[in-house]
């Protein structure tokens, strides 16, 4: 499992940071967006699935609407694995 | 843990029980009630001063747990010790311990003073010495101009407050809370989480909570045992549990329902590099 505030999201255009060898990806279409004051959740549809990303609203954050393409990426050591 | 004591009773407490580490103990304790077992072969340690809280959904023991401690309900099997001795056969209203409900359970028709000397009168504190430990009560929990208001009076913060001065007031041995913020609102509960805090610092006491926010048990705790179906699923650091769960149960237990955030879809689309994802 990852929680959601690990991920973080993208364009599908944004430059991609200097710590791509730590990092995965999946790239995914936004399914909703959900403003909650300082948070922002995104429920992205990722192939057969859905992930769930929470981000702290700030300035100069590019928001994403329902439809849009976006990638979502995350570090490697940020993933637990856990007992179902 | 650095246990500051302050009071002259836990001193006294103290002094005496210095080679026993373990202040509060469950020792594989089981409670049923009728077939159903409500609390399985649980055992657990709390160190002096510590603050721990046992969380989990309804009906997963934690409120029997609290119930058994307090000597509500006494255990089908096992044994809960308190300083290393068996408090079977103590009742509970000799226990010494201060409770707070989630009710509060205030007196309604006596005052806010009389509401906190009553636990001192019952001990046999005579007046004079009742009234000023009222007041200086009261003043750490910054309401020293309400002693002469009924419970209704007030509102549910400050009786919130009341309910942990009273159950403070006569130096227990330990503290147990039961869903203490659960009927305050949202702002309010943050800044009682603060406040409660500042208080088990400032007191040192050892305390017992039970709870089923995610974020109280996060906010307060030294640490967390999240609990499960009547036995314990883990136990750990506030930080330890949100960050490293052993299970999907407490991964998906330890967040703020309005996030309900755990992925149980299994994505076999593969990443860039390594291996498939299943998360």
């Amino acid at each position: 499992m990852i929680r959601p505030e690990r991920i973080s999201i993208s364009a599908l255009t944004a430059k991609k940071g200097t710590d791509t060898e730590k990092r995965q990806h999946v790239t995914g279409r936004v399914k909703d967006m959900i403003y909650a004051g300082p948070l922002r959740k995104y429920h992205v549809r990722v192939g057969s699935g859905e992930l769930i990303v929470r981000e702290h609203c700030a300035t100069g954050q590019t928001v994403f609407k329902p439809g849009e393409e976006v990638r979502l990426d995350w570090l490697r050591s940020d993933v637990r694995f856990v007992k179902i | 843990m650095n246990v500051k004591l302050p009071s002259s009773l836990a001193e006294a407490d103290a002094s005496k029980e210095t080679d026993v580490p373990a202040h509060i103990e469950f020792r594989t304790v089981t409670k049923m009630y009728g077939a159903v077992t409500a609390v399985r072969d649980l055992s657990l340690t709390v160190g002096r001063g510590e603050f721990v809280t046992i969380l989990g959904p309804s009906g997963s023991g934690k409120t029997t747990a609290l119930m058994l401690l307090a000597g509500f309900v006494a255990p089908t099997q096992g044994d809960v010790l308190i300083a290393g001795k068996s408090v079977a056969a103590v009742p509970s209203y000799r226990r010494d311990q201060g409770i707070v409900f989630q009710s509060y359970a205030l007196f309604p028709h006596l005052t806010v003073c009389q509401n906190l000397e009553f636990p001192l009168e019952m001990r046999g504190m005579k007046a004079a010495e009742r009234l000023p430990r009222v007041k200086r009560m009261l003043e750490r929990v910054h309401l020293k101009d309400f002693g002469d208001r009924l419970p209704s009076q007030l509102s549910g913060g400050q009786q919130q407050r009341i309910a942990l001065a009273r159950a403070l007031i006569a130096d227990p041995p330990f503290l147990l809370l039961d869903e203490p913020l659960g009927a305050l609102d949202r702002n309010l509960r943050e800044q009682m989480q603060i406040e409660m805090k500042s208080l088990h610092q400032e007191f040192g006491i050892t305390t017992i909570c039970v709870t089923h926010d995610q974020e109280e048990a996060l906010t307060l705790s030294d640490r967390i045992i999240v609990m499960r179906a009547g036995e314990i699923e883990q136990t750990g650091t506030p930080e330890a549990l949100y960050d490293r769960p052993a299970t999907s149960f407490v991964a998906n237990f330890l967040v703020r329902p309005i996030s309900s955030t755990f992925l149980t879809s299994r994505l076999n689309q593969r990443s860039s590099r390594g291996p498939p994802l299943f998360l």
